[in-house]
């Protein structure tokens, strides 16, 4: 038998018998387990790890400073672009790319993952609240949800740009801003579905107090669901950064993401005429942000099948 | 009202007179719809006596769940008292009602519902002494171990998850959670319906052995007839909201004071081929019927088969008498139940 | 009357598994037996004792992890896990019909029961077209579903659970199947309802001479109706005989043990209920020997090296057991008939080998503790 077989059986005791049994796993190894099965989950993840030393590495050291100008000729940059000193090109200023875009990476993950914070605490808060509390906090709560679905996240972004000025704070608050009702419904009704579970009446029969059933039984089990989500919103928060930096009012110089990088503003030069002198301005950091896209959209869905009990085998 | 004058079980202490928990007239109600109320539980009214286990069957859709859950204030009753030990219950609110809870536990019918699979199996047992502050830390796992092994599981298992259990195992979990803070009462809401025959039986023999053992009180709640009879002192029958019999349980099978007492009895299979082809199935016309809309009179009426409709069964709601000592029924037509049903 | 000397299905050492990450689970061990014509077969046993994967196979609708390993089940001289899917489909529904536990799932919420009722027959030809609509209402009558007619019309939601069934059982009928198969068709109805639907079965059985496989885990149900009765336990076969055989002179100590265990409305409640002690064996990892060994009060020392294989009981070949010990023997020398204590060799003094006991740690259940019992009481 492949597996391990932790088999029971009675003590000395001849009038006892027992039976065999396999180990069990926990649910969170199980889950795992089921992760590790998934190929392409693995594979983004091994990605994403790759990524994260990448950034890790960004910050003691990179080929050439980021916004240093002019460490390749200019001439050289339009000529033949890439060369082994530079195996990202440089950009009109000459400015080496590869450097930006391993800084992109930082920014990347930094703006992911931030806004991905900022949306779990706003939107589990939120929600627990709102689905635990049910009635007419529920309903307000609710209604403001909605409401902020109403609200247009490209104007939201240029008015805090406006208010608070450029920066990677004002880019996180923007996409949260505009991200967290998705959890906070999430968590909304994962809260309302759980607390009708037989095992919440069973803790109120036991005389257990709300607060405890809110942190000990509810939110517990709805983190499966809530670390999925929030993994989602990992690569949606660094595509809308990409996006914003690209129109140029996200992320501006000396700081570089991909986005930024590929629209080319740092350079004076738009994305077309650049696609045409210089693609690997473009190309490079682009293929790095929908790479990256993916592998988080693909350790996301992993980890959704992981965690979904109907998947059990 | 509910006065029994049917012997106790052996071994149990002497009755005291005051009853343990005294049901008087609980109504429930549930609004469905916009307009549409559920009458769950109409008007129900009984008594349970310290040390005695007293058994309410009926079918899907009976109110008998609900009313167990209006017992232990896990739903709040439209109406009525729920007097537990003196005190009524549906007049107490948060932490007053938090410390009767105490002495009043509950077993739930899915073993595998009933327990937070993210809990390990010793923190769902000790939930109720840290909800009451009851015992250190070091004292708590001495005592979880110590109720494992009472309901006859390993006390080494307090650090594994319930999905590592089998339903029998989970539910002997679930009866050393109620019996955590020593209660005087447990309400079991179909306790064995969800587990595989051969493990029913051990279900009930620990619930009786640990009767015997910590002097408890039981309202066991079953769909199960033949289960219920086993376990109880008194059974009670529950029929679209309202108690249409109450009987001790010896004198159940010989005879009945109710239609649908007699009609559930009959429809019980046996297991004894011989006795099944000469069973006489009391058919009861057409399936229960809406607690949205119970029928007028006797709700009983659109199925009895010794209903006088038109006349007093459609038009007048019988109460529930003590047709003979010890023996309650709510039918207008108890004394032909014998001879013509 | 059955004829019972044509099988109509023949199963032959059906085996089945399911791959799952634990490992193979062995669902169905090997398991052989025959329907006849007009017959009504029980086949009792408790969840996770093969009994619906077994019928399953049959009809080739195990699925996702599962596969047939190995063995035959022959209809008409065909062997349906040999024949093409689209063959087996026809077979399906029109020769052999299955209805569920759950007739909710099993009816589509938005179509009508009579057009879901009319599409079966669609499916399989056997109804002539013009014939099919006036069908479904005589089948709704059939299976006793008041004002048919009118109701016929209605979707499943204003059915109650015992009318689902109904039409279920219409449906399964439809194209008057040799063979019905009803895999625990009462256990999510009440009492009263079960009554009225096994009733329902027995008369179709009687009138239509459709043999019927009943799978229940209610041996009270299986008393009712059922001429022939199969007991299995983790995965395989382990009693075989007449429902009187059965249930009068039961020889393989499970059988045995489930009889005594039920709680029953007829007999005195004073009674201890003799329960059946420890669990069903892990299918993936059962013990060595015969199966039921760790839960057996008559368990030999052969028990835990040797499996046993169905024998005859008796002079009757109908009656077959899965036993070294058998009934006969543990009454004539172990005390059965006196037999209080249930643990695990209590009958036969017999404890596992030294060998088994050192390879195996205990995570059973065990006895409650009247220590702790005392202890419990003072704190």
């Amino acid at each position: 038998m492949a597996t391990v077989v932790t088999a029971q059986i009675a003590e000395e005791d001849a009038t006892q018998g027992g039976v065999l049994v396999r180990e069990q796993v926990g649910l969170w190894r199980d889950g795992l387990r089921r992760l590790r099965r998934n190929k392409l989950a693995l594979a983004g993840a091994f990605y994403l790890i790759f990524i994260v030393l990448v950034a890790l590495v960004a910050f003691a050291w990179t080929p050439y400073k980021p916004s240093a100008q002019n460490v390749c000729p200019v001439e050289f940059a339009y000529a033949d672009g890439i060369s082994a000193a530079h195996p990202f090109g440089c950009d009109p200023l000459g400015r080496d790319i590869l450097s930006q875009m391993m800084q992109g990476a930082q920014i990347s993950l930094i703006v992911g993952v931030g806004t991905s914070l900022i949306v779990c605490v706003v939107g589990i808060s939120v929600g627990l609240l709102a689905g635990f509390s049910r009635g007419v906090l529920d309903a307000v709560i609710s209604t403001v949800i909605n409401a902020f679905y109403g609200v247009p996240y490209l104007l939201l972004s240029l008015v805090l740009y406006l208010v608070l000025g450029p920066g990677l704070l004002t880019i996180m608050i923007a996409i949260s801003a505009t991200s967290w009702m998705d959890m906070a419904r999430l968590v909304r009704g994962q809260a309302l579905s759980i607390r009708e579970r037989e095992f919440v009446e069973a803790a109120r029969a036991s005389g257990t107090r709300q607060g405890r059933i809110l942190f000990t039984h509810i939110f517990p089990n709805a983190l499966g669901p809530i670390i999925v989500q929030a993994t989602f919103i990992i690569p949606v928060a660094i595509l809308t950064e990409a996006f914003l930096s690209f129109l140029g009012v996200g992320i501006r110089p000396p700081l570089f993401s991909w986005g930024a990088i590929a629209s080319g503003s740092n350079t004076g030069g738009t994305p077309l005429n650049l696609l045409q002198s210089a693609p690997w301005i473009v190309l490079f950091p682009s293929a790095a942000l929908s790479v990256t896209l993916l592998a988080f959209n693909f350790f996301g869905d992993g980890l959704r099948d992981a965690f979904d009990p109907r998947q059990k085998r | 009202m509910a006065v029994d004058a049917a012997a106790v079980r052996p071994g149990a202490t002497p009755q005291p007179a005051e009853p343990l928990l005294r049901v008087a007239h609980v109504t429930k109600h549930f609004r469905a719809g916009v307009s549409g109320v559920v009458h769950a539980v109409e008007d129900v009214s009984f008594d349970i006596k310290p040390g005695e286990t007293v058994g309410l069957v009926g079918e899907s859709g009976s109110g008998k769940s609900t009313l167990g859950r209006v017992i232990t204030q896990l739903v709040p009753a439209t109406s009525g008292q729920v007097i537990f030990d003196g005190v009524d219950l549906t007049t107490l609110r948060g932490e007053r009602l938090r410390q009767q809870r105490r002495h009043l536990q509950m077993i739930f019918q899915d073993p595998f519902a009933s327990l937070d699979p993210r809990m390990t199996v010793g923190d769902i047992i000790a939930e109720p002494l840290v909800n009451f502050g009851l015992h250190d830390h070091k004292e708590k796992d001495r005592k979880v171990q110590e109720l494992l092994r009472v309901v006859g599981l390993n006390p080494y298992f307090n650090n594994r998850y319930p999905h590592e259990f089998s339903g029998g195992q989970r539910q002997r979990i679930g009866v050393a959670r109620a019996l955590a803070l020593n209660p005087k009462l447990i309400v079991c809401d179909e306790p064995i319906s969800a587990l595989d025959v051969s493990i029913q039986a051990q279900i009930i023999n620990l619930l009786e052995d640990l009767q015997r053992e910590f002097n408890l009180t039981y309202l066991f709640i079953a769909h199960d007839l033949s289960v219920v009879r086993h376990i109880s002192d008194r059974v009670m029958v529950m029929y679209l909201g309202k108690i249409v019999e109450i009987s001790p349980s010896e004198d159940l099978y010989e005879s009945q004071e109710h239609p649908y007492t007699k009609a559930l009895l009959s429809a019980i299979p046996v297991p004894d081929p011989k006795i099944e082809s000469q069973r006489r199935l009391v058919e009861l016309s057409g399936e229960i019927p809406s607690p949205l809309f119970p029928p007028s009179g006797c709700n009983f009426h659109t199925r009895c088969p010794i209903a006088r409709v038109p006349g007093i069964c459609a038009d007048e709601d019988p109460q529930l008498q003590e047709k003979s000592p010890g023996r309650f029924a709510k039918c207008h037509f108890s004394d032909e139940v014998r001879t013509k049903v | 009357m059955p004829d019972i000397t044509k099988p109509i299905l023949e199963v032959k050492n059906l085996r089945t598994s399911f791959f799952t990450d634990d490992g193979e689970v062995k669902a169905v061990r090997d398991v052989s037996f025959d329907l006849y014509e007009g017959e009504t077969l029980g086949i009792v046993g408790e969840s996770g004792c093969g009994k619906s994967v077994t019928v399953m196979s049959i009809l080739g609708l195990v699925q996702r992890l599962g596969k047939i390993t190995g063995g035959q089940v022959l209809f008409r001289g065909k062997d349906l896990t040999k024949i093409p899917a689209d063959e087996l489909r026809h077979v399906r529904g029109r020769d052999i019909a299955m209805i569920f536990q759950d007739p909710l799932s099993s009816l589509n919420p938005v179509l009508s029961v009579g057009y879901q009722i009319d599409e079966a027959m669609y499916a399989h030809d056997v109804i002539k077209h013009d014939d099919i609509r006036a069908r479904g209402v005589d089948l709704l009558e059939e299976v006793r579903v008041p004002d048919a007619s009118r109701r016929i019309k209605d979707y499943p939601h204003q059915f109650s659970g015992g009318m689902r069934q109904r039409a279920m059982i219409a449906m399964g009928l439809s194209n008057k199947p040799k063979v019905l198969i009803a895999d625990e068709p009462t256990t999510a109805l009440d009492v009263t309802v079960q009554a009225q639907i096994l009733e329902l079965l027995r008369d179709l059985n009687q009138n239509t001479g459709t043999s019927i496989i009943l799978i229940t885990h209610n041996l009270g149900v299986v008393a009712g109706l059922c001429q022939r009765v199969i007991v299995m336990y983790a995965g395989e076969i382990v009693e075989e005989g007449t429902a009187e055989q059965i249930f009068e002179n039961p020889q393989h100590p499970y059988t045995w043990s489930l009889l005594r265990s039920m709680p029953r409305v007829d007999t005195s409640r004073r009674e201890r209920l003799k329960s059946i002690e420890g669990l069903p064996p892990d299918l993936i990892a059962p013990p060595p020997g015969c199966k039921f060994n760790p839960r057996c009060p008559f368990r030999i020392e052969q028990c835990f090296s040797d499996d046993p294989t169905l024998e005859t009981v008796g002079d009757d070949d109908r009656h077959i057991a899965k036993c070294w010990v058998r009934m006969k023997r543990a009454y004539a020398e172990m005390g059965a008939a006196t037999l209080t204590d249930t643990r695990p060799g209590a009958a036969s003094g017999v404890r596992p080998p030294k060998t088994l006991v050192e390879k195996l740690e205990d995570s059973r259940e065990i006895e409650p503790d009247t220590e702790a019992v005392g202890d419990l009481r003072g704190s």
